[in-house]
């Protein structure tokens, strides 16, 4: 199907992209595309006009800060998921962003785009949530640093005004805790089922987040509680679908996800335990 | 490739799913006294009809292989 009629600006910097945001509430960022472009051509999204970040340079680097690693919004799935520093530093991530879509839209697709658009199906934003990264985002005021078990008010529901740019991602530093990232669909290119991100406990207890579970990335409150008390993976894995509203459509059905979400976490539990 | 979104709604139609021969999945899960998980066999059918057949009660025992649909009485519970 053909998109509404838009107009088209290509940013030259972020600072030139949060300016022509400003002066149109209608207009919207484009990066990778492949979240936007489907909802305009099916028209469930018309913005008045597309700001292309797509070539901003400064936006595409992944780079050791402090304690974290630093990535770029508009770095690529394709180069997160085959970056030798994360695959040392914090493994989930590469490991996760293989997992999304297939070799074209990994190619084209932006860590930052994917998780703009906070779609509870993707499977970036759990992974974030899980590992309590920092979502920094650029406006005409200045910069804010938003926690990612924050950033995801609901569905397609960022935390983000009309005229900031998310700019970077930070995610900590995991080297010698064990991890997981398990998802479960029909297809290899298809969005999760269901997802379990999970990193083990060291000091700061286990976390998990949920992908798909709920109207945002959904952290496993009552499997973490049962984890951090010494439960083994199958009992503290049938909490997995407390506090949980997943959606029905052709995929599956609400009832099967809690279902398979505690298949599915049992299981990352284990693989994170064991490595 | 937004076939669907987490609401549910389709964006795009979804392409077909290949379908799995479902008289080997049957087989598989047989000795759970499943006797049809329906057409296409995708992994929620399988589940409901693994589901359906521990509420009608144990396994026949030795029903692993096709046909014997009727269950013999006092195999007491298997």
């Amino acid at each position: 199907m053909i998109p509404a009629p838009f107009e088209y600006h290509r940013a030259e910097s972020v600072d030139d992209a949060i300016q022509a945001l400003s002066g149109d509430h209608d207009a919207k960022l484009l990066a990778g595309g492949h979240s936007l472009l489907p909802l305009m051509r099916v028209r469930l999204a018309r913005p008045s006009t597309l700001v292309d970040i797509s070539r901003i340079e400064d936006l595409t680097y992944i780079k050791e800060s402090g304690d974290a690693v630093a990535i770029g919004a508009g770095t690529r799935h394709h180069d997160v998921a085959n970056s030798d520093a994360l695959r040392e530093l914090c493994p989930i991530v590469p490991f996760a962003a293989a997992q999304i879509g297939d070799p074209q839209v990994r190619h084209v697709g932006t860590i930052g785009g994917s998780v703009a658009h906070a779609d509870p199906a993707s499977d970036m934003p759990s992974v974030l949530a899980a590992l309590e990264a920092e979502i920094v985002v650029r406006g005409p005021g200045g910069v804010r640093n938003v926690p990612a078990t924050q950033f995801f008010k609901g569905l397609f529901e960022p935390d983000l005004a009309h005229d900031e740019v998310l700019t970077e991602i930070r995610v900590p530093k995991t080297q010698g805790r064990g991890w997981s990232y398990v998802k479960f669909h029909r297809r290899a290119q298809d969005w999760a089922l269901v997802g379990v991100a999970m990193l083990a406990q060291n000091g700061s207890g286990p976390a998990i987040a949920l992908t798909n579970m709920a109207d945002r990335p959904l952290r496993a409150a009552g499997v973490e509680e049962a984890l951090g008390g010494g439960s083994d993976p199958a009992t503290a894995a049938a909490r997995a679908a407390e506090g949980s509203s997943p959606p029905t459509d052709a995929f599956g059905s609400a009832e099967y996800r809690q279902e398979l979400a505690k298949v599915l976490v049992r299981r990352a539990i284990e693989e994170a335990q064991s490595r | 490739m937004a076939l669907m979104t987490a609401g549910g709604e389709a964006i795009v139609p979804a392409s077909p799913m290949p379908l799995t021969p479902s008289g080997f999945v049957v087989d598989a899960v047989a000795h759970l006294g499943v006797t049809d998980v329906g057409k296409p066999a995708t992994p929620e059918r399988v589940w409901r009809a693994i589901q359906a057949a521990k509420a009608e009660g144990p396994p026949r025992p030795g029903s692993g292989g096709a046909g014997g649909a009727a269950p013999t009485s006092g195999g007491g519970p298997a």
